[in-house]
């Protein structure tokens, strides 16, 4: 089992970070009620941990006990019916599903699910009707209209269910969403944080750590604490005892990303962008998101320029990300930005040394 | 409308009137609502504030009506929210952490390392924001209110600025991604308050 699996706190009371926000969600629940949540944060923050510690905390060590089911539901839309397949996590009081999977056909499977939901509706033991919980991820993928049905469909069956949403960024949920959750905004983990974290799993699995060794890791990891550990462990892995200069390997598709930009700022020419195109796909074929790509190579070539150059560059990655947002084909506008750096680039060479 | 009037009455609730074609507009009484004031959305707060037995100081209540910009439903929703969360005694932190309102110092620490003039810092503090996980679109709309109430700079840099932010926001609600949005906005707002030149200057 992966440390990062092995060590996850499985209550409110074990979480090292964020025990403020874990305090005040174990009030929040006290009454076996709780109102819709949002749970929003940079990844490797710590939210999915909270919400299935917040689980348990309703419902006790049964909450654990989950099922996968491939479901296919039948939607009628209008005329015809579709099916939708869709991958959910089953438990007695909770079904957790990422519904932006579902592509452009999201809406039916959010007001779908929680109708079915909402028709059968569990017993609690003194034979009250309590409510399930329905655990959507990643909701700031889903289409603007599929937000808005959710806000209809959250409103219309609320006393049966209550939703825990959870996303990257808030800015992408709509307003209205927003407004009839209580919204828990979860930071990512200070690096002071992950060495404590750090230093714990190193205790429990007996080892030695060397001092500021830590340190150097969760400098690595770019404030994600499940960076830090699967860091961790891969430096067990590679080397064990610990010795104080062990070199932390970075991610090899960040050492790929490093490679382009130094490829780009030695020479600014068709040819070394059809190179640069080769490597680009290598990239986006094995799965590493366009934006990632794009944000790792802004940060490398930032780390290169001078300072005049930095704002014109930084506008360019901006406008071509939005682009590319808005787009296709991702290939096209990582390619333009690339191109477009090496114009400007080319042209403060040449304005700066003739 | 015109048909049934002996059997229906129509009443219509919208946010605004112009929105509202001219010919059912005309055929209706028109009752103007203005935005609550202080005074009537604080009483109201310390009257629910009284009947469900919390304490609000008068620090935090000042804080509430100020993020709640007027709107009352968002005011309570505040309240019970911060009072489910951190229980019966509020303080103004705790409405702020509930209301997804960034606190204002970290505003102002980007405002002053755009201010500054430094680049690398800017980023750093854009870093920082993102990491902290605070919504950009938040960010920029009080990054407005802050550089529309300033003072120390001209009338040129604001717009300068402001249209920047116009941009970014229409590309944040298109789904661009928050950290380079936030960065170009820094980018031109250090270029804005420090008079470097804006123009895309190597472009060929």
């Amino acid at each position: 089992m992966l440390w990062v699996d092995k060590y996850r706190p499985k209550t409110l009371d074990k979480v090292l970070v964020h025990k403020e926000v874990a305090e005040n969600l174990k009030k929040l629940v006290t009454e076996q009620d709780c109102p819709h949540l949002l749970f929003y944060g940079p990844s490797g923050s710590g939210k999915k941990t909270l919400i299935m510690a917040l689980l348990r905390q309703m419902f006790g060590p049964s909450s654990d006990k989950v099922k996968v089911e491939n479901k296919t539901w039948k939607v009628e839309a209008g005329t015809r019916t579709l099916d939708i397949e869709l991958t959910t996590l089953l438990s007695t009081h909770h079904v957790e599903m990422n519904p932006a999977d579902a592509g452009f056909q999201d809406r039916y499977v959010v007001q779908e699910i929680i109708k079915e939901m909402a028709k059968n509706r569990p017993l609690d033991a003194k034979g009250k009707k309590g409510f399930k919980v329905l655990v959507l991820n990643e909701v700031d993928r889903l289409s603007r209209e599929a937000q808005h049905s959710l806000r209809r469909t959250m409103e219309k069956y609320s006393s049966s269910c209550r939703l825990i949403l959870c996303c990257n960024s808030s800015s992408k949920v709509s307003e209205a969403v927003r407004s009839r959750c209580l919204n828990v905004r979860i930071s990512a983990p200070t690096e002071d944080e992950m060495v404590r974290v750090l230093e714990f799993i190193g205790k429990k699995e007996g080892l030695q750590l060397p001092p500021g060794f830590a340190a150097r890791i969760a400098e690595k990891s770019n404030r994600s604490l499940r960076r830090a550990i699967l860091l961790f462990e891969t430096c067990r892995v590679q080397q064990y005892p610990f010795t104080n200069n062990q070199a932390i390997p970075p991610m090899d598709w960040e050492e790929y990303v490093s490679e382009i930009a130094s490829d780009i700022m030695k020479e600014q020419s068709p040819k070394r962008l059809f190179q640069v195109r080769g490597k680009l796909y290598e990239l986006l074929t094995n799965c590493i998101p366009p934006e990632i790509i794009l944000k790792r190579l802004l940060y490398e070539l930032l780390k290169k320029l001078d300072s005049e150059l930095k704002h014109e560059v930084s506008y360019w990655a901006a406008y071509y990300e939005h682009r590319m947002r808005l787009g296709q084909k991702a290939i096209f506008h990582l390619e333009a930005f690339v191109a477009k750096f090496m114009s400007i680039y080319k042209g403060f060479l040449i304005s700066t040394f003739g | 409308m015109e048909t049934y009037s002996k059997v229906t009455r129509f009443f219509f609730i919208c946010n605004y009137i112009s929105r509202i074609i001219e010919p059912l507009a005309s055929r209706c009484a028109k009752f103007r609502f203005k935005p609550l004031t202080e005074d009537i959305m604080s009483n109201r707060i310390l009257y629910i504030c009284q009947e469900e037995g919390l304490s609000l100081d008068s620090d935090a209540l000042a804080t509430l009506s100020s993020i709640s910009q007027g709107d009352l439903r968002r005011a309570i929703t505040y309240l019970q929210s911060a009072a489910r969360l951190f229980g019966s005694s509020i303080s103004s932190r705790d409405l702020i952490s509930v209301s997804g309102v960034i606190p204002e110092d970290v505003v102002q620490a980007l405002y002053s390392a755009c201010r500054s003039g430094n680049f690398d810092l800017a980023d750093k503090e854009v870093k920082n924001v993102i990491a902290e996980g605070y919504p950009v679109s938040q960010m920029l709309s009080q990054l407005f209110d802050l550089v529309v109430e300033a003072d120390d700079m001209s009338d040129e840099q604001k717009a300068r600025i402001c249209k920047k932010l116009g941009e970014a926001d229409k590309c944040l609600v298109d789904g661009a991604d928050e950290y380079l949005q936030l960065l170009d906005v820094a980018s031109k707002t250090m270029q804005a308050l420090c008079n470097l030149p804006q123009e895309l200057s190597y472009e060929s």
